[in-house]
């Protein structure tokens, strides 16, 4: 285990109509802070690829994070910060479900565990 | 087994002579509590929200610590101890693996899990916590609980208590505080009931995470 990228992978199925409107409202409200919490942007991927008023979209950001020294001084960041907190509870009129997942290049799964 | 876990922060302008009266005075009362096992250590640097002494004792039952406790609260209620982090527990479930270290670590995490958890959530969660002494090979012996009885002299009374006793012996103080943290059972498994921004978080108040050396083994192989 030598500082291998870790990724932070937000998925959030949106509310039908309501994925332009999440993906601008994070644009504005979460990203510029991000990187002072140790999260560099690495994707941003919109499913399907198209704005609709009737259906949802599944919007995937993933985060990379450098090592686990850095995973650890971001989460402890994130914690505290009650304002992340108050900005996923103003988003949730446009979220029908949300996960935070953690995860690693497949190449990377073995000497990650191996400490 | 019934174990009662006390981590006790030294009082605000105490100096060096009282807080060593005041540890003394409690070890003393740990001796001569009648637990069957105890543990009194100074807790080492880089613990979060864990104090400066922890006190660990062990007794045969429930009627056993409550025969002892006036004497052990007694210890703890000197000039020189501030607040005091406190949970009561029956043991939980319990293992011990062949791991060994000449300068093994108890370490206690104290847990606050939000009370309109349901039972079933609780339980995943305590089955990922249980999952890491599988993955990381340092732990030599391990403890989860649920709480009878808690007690923070500082907290206001609306706060929820203590809900978990999460305790494990270490093979040292290197492996707790490198190969816990950076194996991905914990960053990639386990945090995620603890971190606000992941939606199964159900530990939002802050953790007591305390530990210190270890001398003779503490954790029973089987709860």
């Amino acid at each position: 285990m030598a500082g291998e990228t870790l990724y932070v992978v937000d998925r959030i199925v949106t509310k039908p109509g309501c994925g332009k409107k999440f993906v601008d409202e994070w644009r504005t409200g979460y990203l510029p802070n991000a990187g002072r919490r140790n999260l560099t942007l690495d994707n941003v991927l919109v499913s399907p690829p198209l704005w609709s008023e009737d259906e949802s979209n599944v919007v995937t950001i993933t985060w990379a994070v450098e090592g686990t020294a850095g995973w650890w001084a971001m989460t402890r960041s994130s914690r505290g910060d009650s304002a992340l907190g108050q900005w996923w509870d103003a988003m949730n009129p446009l979220i029908a479900e949300r996960t935070r997942t953690m995860a690693a290049t497949a190449d990377d799964v073995e000497s990650l565990a191996d400490v | 087994m019934y174990n009662v876990t006390r981590v006790v922060f030294t009082a605000d302008d105490t100096e060096s002579d009282g807080w060593a009266d005041a540890m003394n005075t409690i070890a003393a009362a740990a001796e001569s509590s009648g637990a069957v096992r105890h543990l009194v250590t100074a807790t080492l640097p880089g613990v979060i929200n864990g104090g400066d002494l922890i006190v660990h004792l062990q007794f045969e039952d429930e009627a056993a610590w409550q025969a002892s406790r006036g004497a052990v609260d007694a210890g703890l209620h000197h000039a020189a101890v501030g607040q005091v982090h406190g949970a009561e527990y029956t043991s939980g479930t319990a293992g011990r693996s062949r791991a060994t270290g000449p300068n093994g670590v108890y370490r206690a995490l104290l847990i606050r899990v939000a009370p309109d958890t349901p039972e079933d959530t609780i339980e995943r969660f305590e089955s990922d916590l249980l999952k890491m002494p599988g993955h990381i090979s340092s732990i030599a012996a391990w403890r989860l609980s649920r709480v009878s009885a808690a007690t923070d002299e500082c907290h206001a009374s609306d706060e929820a208590p203590w809900t978990h006793v999460w305790e494990q012996e270490f093979t040292d103080l290197a492996s707790l505080q490198t190969q816990y943290l950076d194996h991905p059972i914990h960053w990639g498994v386990v945090d995620r009931w603890f971190d606000p921004e992941c939606t199964e978080v159900i530990a939002r108040d802050r953790v007591c995470h305390t530990f210190g050396k270890l001398g003779d083994e503490v954790l029973p192989s089987g709860g």
